[in-house]
């Protein structure tokens, strides 16, 4: 695998020394590092992330009406991929793959004909970001590519996808419509994803009941199992997903309106798409029942069989200033339908299945339906709207309300979050103080990003600060595990 | 006697071009300047702006500009971390900015004129004015052999940040040769300086280099005018978000 990639930055970069003589052709990037740790009061700060970054972006005309992009990342990635393991083989410190880990990443590659066979087409093929609305960060309409919530500091960032995209220019209308033949699911943070199916547990287990059809069993085995496993702690946790097949009719697609009405920048769009974080289609809980002694029941493992169910999004944003103040001023909403979908808690109770199975007419040999919950039920909404000013002495003040997360992907998910930050410049730009904070009002779980930006000379950046969680681990910030303090060095070429 | 009465016809020429010259009121002055800055259909331009920092430091930057009806696209060259980075203001309230990284145009409010320009001595707001008579009313307050000295006090209403500008504008071509800038509580913020002054395709008159001083701590900004382009075809959609995207050349 080392090899491939080698090859290909190999590859990479004799294309980049050839054509660099090449009139139209562009070549930039950038070189990173970015080093965390986490704040422990303890003395127990730990380096947990380590990654070093060699971005390289190729811009290519080869004719006079079509672009040709590429961008990938040749990562050296440390601690983070580590986390976890103290232990490490002979064989693998004999494997540099191991012990000195690449990543070779293709962010966008795409070509862009301009005019193609209408004077106002633009057509864009291949992998590419799609990125639609007018809110900060924060899209509720932006759901064609798949969510990168890989790095919480980067939280709202999204990856590309191989995708058609036509945008055709109707004077002061712009529509835009993409097919994105291709499904790919979120990519996740390294976090434990116990909790969260810890919280399901707890949230599903007066619900669990018995029903074999013979209500005497139902209470023996009410007693035997379904009380003894609300009290038993949470052990293995497997999630595993079902992709949807390759099949045409599984690709994502949508179209875009967008025009300006007076001073009011407005658009419309519609999504049929899929939800990449995926909904728990089937929960079972593998029990294994003690032999001995009153509790029968010591830890539940979980195995957990997750869909990516269809939606659609309907969506609006609009984006002006308020008249007078100067204040910029933007919206965006969401209506999302989801799929209706159906998730079953099941009761694996091992040997207990045959006996259960013994007692009632049911064949239970593979476990029995406790509990049914039905998450996408309902339709709901996310939203963004949002305010900023600059006052004088170049004071920037950003602010959101926004409804859903990117990740709140059920009616019942959906929580209420604020946004803001304020930065300053000194120095003629050299110095960028940054504060910003998000809070759920629902966990009331927040989070404090201080920053500074450094810029020393052209093209070099300097950006250290903090990412302070404050809330239990089962709340949406306090999911992002531990408080941060961090160290980036960027210079870009 | 031939030589003598050309003398005398040349000094009542001088002295009439003078006399209509010095009658000229401060409102005609400051419109021959803007005229003279908005004197072309539309104009490209490629700048480099040098920023010397307190210890020696310089910055570069560099974009290229194009101005046309009071419209206005801007495309970063240098420093590499900001090349891509583009602006277009359409009308002085209707202003976007596309962001490679993100790869989204996004609109941003008027209130942009108060940050500085890529970190220079200038602002936003000063990279875009095209017409200073739509928000200052001049005064004239001297004159010279050479130039002109206006006064222009903001009109009420106006949205620009200075309160006041003190210009001196060369007589010969109406180009304005040094700017002095004013806060809302009349102290002085800077100082523009324009020379190396040049006339392109026999009629549009132009300056190659711009110094701006800080009155703070004297910081400044070099602009050195790269290329002038006059006159350009431009298609009708340029100014637009289908142009503000698509990466510079």
């Amino acid at each position: 695998m080392r090899l491939r990639f080698a090859l290909a930055a190999l590859l990479l970069l004799c294309v980049a020394v050839v054509a660099a003589a090449q009139e139209n052709l562009e070549i930039t990037g950038y070189v990173e590092t970015d080093n965390r740790m986490t704040i422990e009061s303890d003395r127990e700060s730990t380096f947990n992330y380590n990654e070093n970054t060699l971005a390289m972006i190729f811009k290519a005309w080869p004719a006079d009406r079509v672009t040709i992009y590429g961008s990938f990342q040749l990562d050296a990635i440390g601690l983070d991929e580590r986390l976890g393991d103290d232990q490490i083989t002979i064989g693998q410190q004999q494997d540099r793959a191991e012990v000195d880990p690449v990543r070779l990443e293709l962010d966008e590659a795409y070509l862009e004909i301009n005019g193609l066979w209408l004077r106002n087409l633009d057509v864009r093929i291949g992998k590419q970001r799609i990125a639609w609305g007018t809110g900060d960060q924060f899209n509720p309409t932006d759901n064609l590519n798949p969510d990168d919530m890989h790095d919480p500091l980067q939280f709202g960032r999204k990856l590309a996808s191989p995708a058609v995209r036509a945008t055709y220019y109707a004077g002061p209308v712009t529509i835009t419509g993409v097919v994105v033949p291709l499904f790919d699911p979120v990519l996740l943070p390294q976090t434990d994803i116990r909790p969260i199916f810890e919280a399901m547990f707890e949230t599903m287990a007066d619900e669990f009941a018995i029903d074999t059809g013979d209500p005497a069993l139902d209470v023996i085995f009410k007693g035997m199992m379904i009380d003894a496993i609300k009290g038993a702690s949470i052990g293995e946790v497997n999630v595993h997903s079902k992709l949807p097949s390759r099949a045409a009719k599984n690709a994502n697609a949508g179209v875009r309106v967008s025009g300006t009405v007076g001073t009011v920048d407005l658009s419309a769009s519609y999504a049929y798409v899929r939800d990449d974080f995926g909904v728990p289609k089937r929960i079972t809980m593998n029990v294994a029942p003690l032999s001995t002694g009153m509790k029968i029941v010591d830890e539940i493992d979980l195995d957990v069989e997750q869909r990516f169910p269809r939606m659609q999004v309907i969506g609006a944003d609009f984006a002006t200033q308020i008249p007078l103040l100067d204040v910029g001023f933007w919206g965006e909403a969401a209506y999302y339908i989801p799929e209706r979908m159906t998730t079953e808690y099941y009761l694996d109770a091992g040997s207990l299945n045959a006996l259960l199975s013994t007692f009632a007419d049911e064949d239970f040999d593979q476990g029995l339906v406790i509990a049914e919950d039905e998450p996408l039920d309902e339709n709901y909404i996310k939203a963004v709207t949002g305010v900023d000013y600059t006052f004088p002495g170049s004071w920037y003040v950003n602010a959101q309300y926004i409804r859903g997360l990117p990740n709140d992907n059920t009616a019942e998910a959906v929580d209420n979050y604020a946004f803001g930050g304020v930065d300053k410049p000194f120095f003629h730009d050299t110095v960028k103080p940054r504060v910003f904070s998000g809070v759920c009002f629902d966990d009331e779980s927040w989070v404090l990003y201080p920053q500074v930006f450094f810029y020393p000379l052209d093209s070099v950046e300097l950006h250290a600060g903090a990412f302070l969680v404050f809330g239990e681990v089962d709340t949406k910030f306090g999911a992002f595990g531990d408080d941060l303090a961090f160290l980036r060095a960027k210079v870009s070429f | 006697m031939m030589k003598r009465i050309a003398l005398a016809l040349l000094l009542v020429l001088v002295c009439s071009t003078l006399a209509s010259a010095e009658d000229l009121t401060a409102d005609q002055i400051l419109k021959k300047a803007d005229d003279v800055i908005n004197a072309s259909k539309n104009l490209a331009t490629h700048i480099r702006m040098t920023v010397v920092d307190a210890d020696g430091t310089q910055k570069v930057r560099e974009i290229k500009a194009w101005q046309q009806d009071g419209m206005r696209m801007v495309k970063f060259l240098q420093p590499a971390s900001d090349r891509g980075i583009s602006l277009l203001s359409t009308d002085s309230e209707t202003n976007y900015v596309y962001l490679p990284a993100y790869k989204r145009v996004r609109r941003v409010a008027s209130h942009v004129r108060n940050q500085t320009f890529m970190g220079t001595d200038f602002s936003q707001e000063d990279m875009a004015v095209t017409r200073y008579a739509d928000d200052f009313t001049p005064e004239l307050t001297g004159q010279d052999d050479k130039y002109y000295m206006l006064k222009l006090t903001r009109k009420p209403g106006s949205k620009v940040s200075y309160s006041r500008l003190d210009f001196t504008i060369a007589k010969d071509h109406f180009v304005i040769k040094t700017l002095v800038y004013y806060d809302n509580n009349g102290n002085k913020l800077k100082t523009e300086e324009r020379s190396d002054v040049r006339q392109f395709k026999g009629k549009y008159w132009v300056f190659m280099n711009i110094v701006m001083t800080s009155a703070k701590d004297g910081h400044q900004t070099r602009m050195d005018m790269l290329s002038y382009e006059y006159d350009i075809d431009l298609a009708s959609d340029f100014f637009t978000e289908r142009t503000l995207k698509r990466p510079v050349r």
